[in-house]
C-alpha cells in the first residue's frame, strides 16, 4: 500500500518536472523569438543568448541545488526553519532560483579551471561537454540522495 | 525608575526619529544642505536613545507579527524591489552604448584576451584569475559590449537577491524585504554600479552566498551547507582579493571566537573552522599558483606598509567624509541593527564584517575608500533588521518612517542615475576605435592622458604591448616627472632624446586635449579628437 503511494508520488514529480521543464523551454522560445525580432540582434544570436544563458548561468547550480537541497518549500513555511528534520534540506523557490544561478558561476569556473590546468582548452566543444558533465553528475548524484531521503 | 527612564528615552526616540526623518527629506528635496548640520551624529544619537526599543514587541502588534505579511504584498514589494534596481541602472543605457566608469577599457581587454595575452600587469593583480576564467564562460554565451553592460546589471540584480537572502536568513522574511528595497535605492551601491567595480559586485555576491551557508550550518550542523560555503569563500579569493581580505579576516576573527558559548569553549567546532578556512584558502590559492603569483606578492608590501603609515593608499571610490552624509537614509537603523546583536551579546559575521571593515575605513588602512562598498553591504544588511525592530515596536509609525526614508533616497538615487555619464564621448571612443586599421601593425600609441589610457587599451584593437599611458600597464617608461616634463616639451631634439626609450613607428592619441610639439603632426581629426603621428 505505502510502495504504491510512494510510486504514485514519484510519478507525479516526474511529470510535474517534465510540464516545468516543457514550459520553461516554451518560455524560452518565446523570449528568444522577441529579442530576435526587437533588437538589432539576429534570431540566431538570440536564440544562444537565452538557451546558452539557461545552460551556462543556470541549469548546472539549478540541478547541484537538488543535490544539497531535496525539498522546495512554500512561502508561509518560510520562517519556521530547521523545526524538523525535512526542513534542513528545504529552501523555497526565490532562495533556489539564486542559488542556480551562484552555483552555476562557482561550479562551471571551477570545473573549466582546472581541466584547464590539466590541459583541456577553453573552447564551445569543450566547455558544452564539461558543463553537461556536471549536469549529468550532478543529476545522478541528486537522484541518489533523493532516494536515500525518501527512504 | 530603571523602567520610567527607559519609557523616557524610548518616548524621546521616537520623537528624534520623525525630526530625523523630516531632515532627511528635507536634504533629499533639496531644501537642506547634506552637510549644513552634523546630520550622521544626528544619526548616531538617534540608534543610541533606539537601543531601548530592541528587542520589544508591542503587545498590539502580536497577533499580527505572528500571522506575518500578506503573501502577494511580500511578492509585490519582491519585485518591486528587482525592478528599481534594474530601472535605475538602466536609465544611463536609454540612448547611449557606452558602458559607464574608468575601468570599462580595462575590463573590455582584460575579458577578451587576458588569459591569452598574459600581460605582466594583469598577471601582477590588474584582473584575478577567477575573473577571468568567470568571464571565458560568458563569453561563450555573450559578447563582450553585452558583458560589460547587461550582464553586470544582471549581477547588480543578483546581488540584490542575495542580500535579500541573506538577511532573511539572519533577521527574518520582512527584515530581508527591507533589505533588499534599501539596496534598490542606495545612492552608495549606485555609484558602485557607476564606477563600474565589476569584480567587487561578483565577489560580493559570492561572499554572501558563502556567508549564507555558513550562517545555515550554525543551525543546520549539515556538511553539505558547509562544504558550499568553503568552495564559495574559496572562489572569492580567485575573484577578487579586496573582497576575500575582509572575508578572510572577518572569517578569521569569527573561527575563534564562535566556538565560545555559555562560557564553554568548543574545541571541535574551532577544529572544524580552522579545518575549513585552510580549505578555503588552498581553493583560492590554487588559482594563483603559477603565472598569477605575482598578484598576491605584489600586494604584500602595500597591505603591510597600510598598517605602520595609514591615510596613504586610499582606492579609488567616495570619501568616508561623503559616504557618511550618503546614507543618512539607513544609518541609524544599520547602526540600530548592529545594537540588536551586540545587545545579545551575539558576535556573528556580519557583526564582525561591519566591524572589521568600519576599522579599515575609520583608521585608513590598506585601500580604505574601496572598503566603504563592503562597509555599505554589511550595513543594508543591518539596516534591513533595524527598521524590522522598529515595526516590531510601532508597526504604523515604523513603517511611516522607513516609506518615507525610502522615497528620500530614491530622489537621491534616481538623481544620480539621470546624471550618470558615460566618462568618455562618442565621437573619442569612435577614433580610438579607428585607430587600428589606420596605423602600421606594429606600431605603438603613446596616450596623452589618464584619461583616455583604459580606453584605448580596450577599444583600439591593439595588443597591450602597443598602447604606452602614464602610470598604466607594461609598455610606460617614465615616472611622472617623465611623463610632465613630456607634456611641457615643444624642442624637436629633447623630444627624440625623450622617445628614444619607446619603439617605432609611434603615435600619439590626444583626444580633446590640447597638444602641440614640432616632433607630431596631426595623422586623423574628427570632431575635434586628433590622432598624431611621431615624424622625427
Amino acid at each position: 500500500m505505502s510502495k504504491n503511494i510512494l510510486n504514485r508520488s514519484n510519478k507525479g514529480s516526474v511529470r510535474r518536472i517534465g510540464i516545468g521543464f516543457a514550459v520553461v523551454l516554451i518560455v524560452m522560445a518565446v523570449v528568444s523569438i522577441a529579442i530576435g525580432a526587437f533588437s538589432s540582434l539576429g534570431y540566431g544570436e538570440s536564440f544562444r543568448i537565452v538557451f546558452g544563458s539557461f545552460y551556462v548561468l543556470f541549469l548546472p547550480g539549478f540541478i547541484w541545488s537538488y543535490v544539497f537541497f531535496q525539498k522546495t518549500k512554500a512561502f508561509e513555511e518560510g520562517e519556521n526553519r530547521f523545526g524538523n528534520e525535512g526542513d534542513k534540506v528545504a529552501i523555497d523557490w526565490i532562495e533556489r532560483v539564486a542559488l542556480s544561478f551562484a552555483l552555476s558561476i562557482a561550479i562551471v569556473p571551477l570545473v573549466v579551471f582546472y581541466l584547464n590546468l590539466i590541459g583541456v582548452k577553453i573552447n564551445v566543444f569543450n566547455s558544452f561537454f564539461s558543463i553537461l558533465g556536471i549536469i549529468t553528475v550532478g543529476l545522478a548524484v541528486a537522484y541518489w540522495r533523493n532516494r536515500k531521503f525518501n527512504s | 525608575m530603571k523602567g520610567k527612564i527607559k519609557d523616557v528615552v524610548g518616548e524621546t526616540f521616537w520623537y528624534l526619529l520623525i525630526a530625523y526623518t523630516l531632515f532627511v527629506i528635507l536634504i533629499a528635496l533639496g531644501f537642506l544642505g547634506r552637510y549644513a548640520l552634523q546630520f550622521h551624529m544626528l544619526a548616531v544619537v538617534v540608534a543610541l536613545f533606539g537601543i531601548v526599543i530592541i528587542g520589544k514587541v508591542n503587545e498590539g502588534n502580536n497577533g499580527r507579527e505572528k500571522r506575518g505579511m500578506n503573501k502577494w504584498l511580500y511578492y509585490g514589494l519582491f519585485a518591486l524591489g528587482i525592478i528599481v534596481i534594474i530601472a535605475l541602472r538602466v536609465v544611463p543605457y536609454i540612448r547611449n552604448s557606452i558602458p559607464l566608469g574608468y575601468d570599462a577599457g580595462i575590463y573590455k581587454y582584460g575579458i577578451e584576451g587576458g588569459l591569452k595575452n598574459m600581460d605582466n600587469w594583469i598577471l601582477s593583480g590588474g584582473m584575478e584569475p577567477g575573473f577571468l576564467y568567470l568571464m571565458e564562460i560568458f563569453k561563450l554565451v555573450f559578447s563582450v559590449d553585452t558583458i560589460l553592460v547587461w550582464v553586470f546589471i544582471a549581477f547588480c540584480v543578483l546581488l540584490g537577491i542575495v542580500i535579500y537572502v541573506f538577511t532573511r536568513e539572519l533577521g527574518g522574511k520582512r527584515a530581508g524585504l527591507i533589505a533588499l528595497i534599501i539596496y534598490a535605492v542606495s545612492v552608495v551601491q549606485f555609484k558602485v554600479f557607476g564606477f563600474m567595480y565589476y569584480k567587487n559586485i561578483v565577489a560580493l555576491c559570492i561572499m554572501l552566498f558563502s556567508l549564507f551557508f555558513l550562517l545555515r550550518y550554525e543551525k543546520s550542523e549539515k556538511k553539505s551547507d558547509l562544504s558550499i560555503f568553503v568552495v564559495l569563500g574559496g572562489l572569492v579569493g580567485a575573484i577578487h582579493r579586496p573582497t576575500f581580505y575582509i572575508f578572510g579576516l572577518s572569517y578569521f576573527v569569527y573561527a575563534f571566537i564562535r566556538p565560545y558559548e555559555k562560557g564553554n569553549y568548543d574545541y571541535r567546532k574551532l577544529l572544524i573552522n580552522v579545518l575549513s578556512g585552510v580549505v578555503i584558502l588552498v581553493i583560492a590559492l590554487s588559482f594563483y599558483v603559477g603565472s598569477f603569483m605575482p598578484a598576491i606578492t605584489s600586494v604584500l608590501p602595500g597591505v603591510a606598509q597600510a598598517f605602520v603609515s595609514p591615510g596613504e593608499s586610499p582606492g579609488t571610490f567616495i570619501s568616508f567624509f561623503e559616504y557618511q552624509f550618503s546614507v543618512l537614509a539607513y544609518l541609524p537603523f544599520a547602526l540600530l541593527g548592529l545594537f540588536h546583536f551586540l545587545k545579545k551579546k551575539d558576535f556573528n559575521i556580519v557583526v564582525l564584517w561591519v566591524l572589521i571593515s568600519g576599522a579599515i575605513v575609520y583608521f585608513q588602512f590598506f585601500f580604505f575608500n574601496r572598503f566603504i562598498i563592503h562597509l555599505d553591504v554589511a550595513l543594508i544588511v543591518l539596516a534591513g533588521i533595524g527598521f524590522d525592530s522598529l515595526i516590531k515596536n510601532k508597526r504604523k509609525l515604523g513603517i511611516l518612517v522607513l516609506s518615507l526614508l525610502l522615497i528620500s533616497a530614491v530622489i537621491i538615487s534616481s538623481y544620480e542615475a539621470q546624471t550618470s555619464k558615460p566618462l568618455i564621448s562618442k565621437y573619442s571612443l569612435d577614433m580610438i576605435k579607428e585607430i587600428r586599421g589606420n596605423i602600421e601593425v606594429n606600431a605603438s600609441v603613446l596616450v596623452i592622458s589618464r584619461e583616455y589610457s583604459p580606453w584605448v587599451m580596450g577599444y583600439s584593437g591593439l595588443h597591450g604591448e602597443n598602447v604606452i599611458a602614464p602610470g598604466l600597464f607594461d609598455t610606460n617608461k617614465w615616472n611622472e616627472a617623465d611623463w610632465q616634463k613630456f607634456w611641457n616639451l615643444s624642442g624637436k631634439e629633447e623630444t627624440k632624446k625623450m622617445l628614444s626609450v619607446y619603439d617605432k613607428p609611434l603615435y600619439l592619441f590626444g583626444g580633446t586635449k590640447s597638444f602641440k610639439n614640432e616632433c607630431f603632426e596631426v595623422f586623423l581629426e574628427s570632431k575635434g579628437n586628433k590622432l598624431y603621428k611621431y615624424t622625427c
